[in-house]
This record gives C-alpha cells, structure tokens and sequence, in this order.
C-alpha cells in the first residue's frame, strides 16, 4: 500500500472539497437561474441569486485548509503566487479605476476573479518550473 | 544551497519519494533540495538530518550561502 505523507493527504483532501464544492456549485447555479427566470420576486430573488456563492466560500476554506497542511515548498509556491496575482489585479484595478473617471464603462466585478484566478494559475506553474532540479 | 542529500540517498538505496515520506513533505520538495533550486527550514534540515543520522552541517553547505 502506497504511504500518504501530510503533504499528499493535504493535497488530497484539497481535491475533495473543491471537485465536491464544484458539484454543488453548478447545482445550485442551475437551480438559481431556473428559478430566477421563472420570475422569482422580492427578497427571495437576492437570496435565489446569491446562493451559488455559498460553495466559493467553501473552496475559500480549502485553500486556507491546503495551505496550513502542505509542505513549505508547496505553502511558498502559493503563497508567492497568491501575493503575485493580488498585486497584478490591485495595479490593474487602480489603473481602470482612473479610467473610469474619463468616461470608460465599469466592468462587471466578474473581472477581478478572472485576473486574479488566471495570474494565480500562471504564476503557480511558472514557480513550479523554477523550483524543479 | 549545496548539499549532499543525492549522494546519501544514494548511499542508503531510497528513493526521493522514500524520502519524502520519511520527512512528510513532497516529492517536489525533494527534488528541488537535491537540484539545489531551494533552501530547506530549519526543521526540514534537522529531519533530513534524522534520517541520515548524520549532523545538518555535513548535509547542507552553509558557505555555499556566502
């Protein structure tokens, strides 16, 4: 039988959250825009129209949770990344933020997850590279 | 950080996921010890250290950090 090391059973673990929080998240995102098209009104309609954050939170607490119980080679992959991608998408906010104040659209706050997830993803896998024998 | 964990575990025949298990860290983690691409902390030296039965000094080259 194969031995699991705290790093492996961290990473593990992490899997399992996040692919069961994924599930949930697109049930309940399909359930909320069913629901929301069928004219839900009132205040149930926010609440209809938030739910399917719930298992962002969820995905949140995994992070937190890998990051307390990987290793530290591991912990200063992400942690580096995460400081990376949080500088990348604060520049380009302030950035956007002046041009807002010259006529620009504001975008959907959609955006900021997007850059931060994508600068997150690059950075991590360039850190890997760099740290490889 | 110059180091001589390939030439131990080589000595005692484990490979670099044995290791791993041995200390609780990754196999990455070995790999980049052993490729001198990162500097372990002080815990991680002295469990290397354990399971060498060996001093962290003779595994790890601190001049190599001057």
């Amino acid at each position: 039988m194969k031995s699991m090391n705290p790093t492996s059973q961290a990473s593990r673990s992490y899997g399992v959250w996040v692919l069961a929080a994924m599930l949930v998240y697109f049930g309940l995102l399909f359930g909320s825009v069913v629901l929301l098209q069928r004219g839900v009104t009132g205040p149930l309609r926010i609440l209809v129209a938030v739910v399917p954050a719930l298992p962002i939170y969820v995905i949140f607490l995994a992070v937190v949770r890998y990051l307390a119980r990987t290793d530290e080679l591991q912990r200063r992959i992400q942690v580096e990344s995460l400081a990376l991608s949080a500088g990348v998408t604060a520049v380009l906010a302030v950035t956007y933020g002046f041009l807002e104040n010259v006529g620009l659209p504001t975008p959907s706050a959609w955006w900021t997850w997007s850059v931060l997830g994508g600068v997150w993803l690059l950075a991590s896998l360039g850190l890997r590279l760099r740290y490889r024998g | 950080m110059k180091n001589r964990l390939r030439v131990l575990r080589a000595e005692r025949d484990i490979s670099q996921a044995q290791l791993a298990d041995l200390v609780g860290v990754s196999r990455q983690t070995i790999v980049a010890l052993e490729g001198e691409k990162y500097a372990p902390s002080l815990p991680l030296a002295y469990r290397l250290a354990r399971v060498f039965g060996t001093r962290v000094e003779e595994i790890f080259d601190p001049t190599s950090l001057d």
